[in-house]
């Protein structure tokens, strides 16, 4: 098929998203089913149809997302209401817009969060942990029947 | 102008500490946020003691306030119409909040009048807002929009706030804004409600009894 000129293609924007927490991987497939699904239950399938919201790319704790252009501030409240990908608790966090994705990658700060935990003492015992920014530590802890998360900071490590 | 989160659930209600939360409330674009567990500065963030009362009558409610800690901001959570008109009139209550699970009904034009006279806030709780679906999510929104209509009449305070148990729950600024704006509320508006705590603190205390 031939396409289009460029006159008579659809304009769109692009979204910058931080996903959060930075370490955890959320694949675009799924990542797109999560934004779909909160776009779909909060303006309704028509308006969704007008959003046409994609997933194009999901590295390194940001994602870039796209939607036709007039409707990025619906997408980016959305997004504000995505809880979960999956059965994995995040959240996502609109970092800029734009009418190019290349302005977005320029965006991108260089080298993305550590993907294999470093380990820290918890309480009493050592437990696997991701740090990243200047202060953050999340640790994660074993349950009895599933992993469970808690945020903190360096300082809140060092009196625990 | 100080945007407030007018109510997080820090370590041990949450998953996140308070220091946590307060350096993820500042990337946020917030300067204060109001906590159920803890006071005091982390990270350039202001973290104001809040206190939320669940009564199941306006005796446990006055009760509650009067034992209260200083300088703490009052939450009260919302009842039948009786006791949230109780409520916002009760010296010493700060804010009103729980109103989008309240009935169809348990805020209305008294209510209203009353809040307004008393310099009450009235608190919009964003988490059904970001968590419910469905039906149950299109309930609270209608309640809000109502709220607001009452809001644009009378004038009382709102309150803003995300009831984070988790820095996941935390939404910047420009987020709650979009939010707000499912159900009517123009960015200037939201804005102000972001910073009204400051108004609610400044609130004259009830007369006490001494000795």
């Amino acid at each position: 098929m031939k396409p289009r000129p460029p006159t008579l293609r659809t304009k769109r924007r692009y979204l910058l998203v931080r996903v959060l927490p930075p370490w955890q991987e959320a694949g675009e497939k799924a990542l797109y089913l999560a934004v779909a699904d909160a776009v779909t239950s909060l303006f309704g399938d028509a308006r969704a149809a007008a959003i046409q919201p994609a997933v194009l790319s999901c590295e390194d704790g940001y994602a870039i997302l796209r939607c036709q252009r007039g409707m990025e501030d619906d997408l980016a409240i959305a997004c504000s209401t995505v809880t979960a990908v999956g059965e994995i608790r995040i959240a996502l966090r609109t970092v800029a817009v734009s009418g190019t994705i290349a302005a977005l990658k320029r965006r991108l700060a260089e080298g993305g969060p550590a993907k294999v935990p470093e380990t820290v003492t918890y309480g009493e015992k050592a437990s696997p942990a991701f740090r990243y920014g200047r202060h953050k530590v999340d640790v994660l802890q074993e349950g009895i029947k599933k992993q469970s998360r808690v945020f903190l900071t360096d300082h809140d490590r060092e009196e625990i | 102008m100080a945007y407030t989160d007018a109510c997080v659930h820090p370590y041990p209600d949450g998953d996140t500490t308070l220091s946590r939360m307060a350096l993820e409330a500042r990337e946020c674009g917030f300067d204060r946020i109001v906590s159920t567990t803890g006071s005091g500065e982390f990270s350039g963030v202001q973290v104001v003691q809040g206190i939320v009362i669940t009564a199941a009558n306006v005796r446990e409610m006055t009760r509650g306030v009067r034992r209260a800690p200083p300088g703490a901001l009052v939450m009260i959570e919302a009842g039948d119409e009786g006791f949230n008109r109780s409520a916002v009139a009760l010296s010493g209550v700060h804010v009103l909040r729980g109103l989008g699970r309240a009935g169809k009904h348990a805020f209305d034009h008294v209510a209203a009048r009353i809040a307004s006279d008393s310099g009450v806030a009235v608190e919009v709780d964003l988490a059904p807002v970001i968590t419910l679906r469905g039906r149950e999510r299109q309930k609270v929104l209608q309640r809000y929009a109502d709220l607001l209509v009452l809001q644009h009449h009378y004038d009382f305070p709102l309150t803003v706030a995300s009831n984070a148990r988790s820095c996941l729950d935390l939404r910047t600024v420009r987020d709650v804004v979009g939010l707000c704006s499912l159900f009517g509320m123009e960015e200037e508006e939201t804005l102000s409600a972001l910073s009204s705590v400051d108004g609610l603190r400044e609130h004259p205390k009830p007369v006490q009894v001494v000795g």
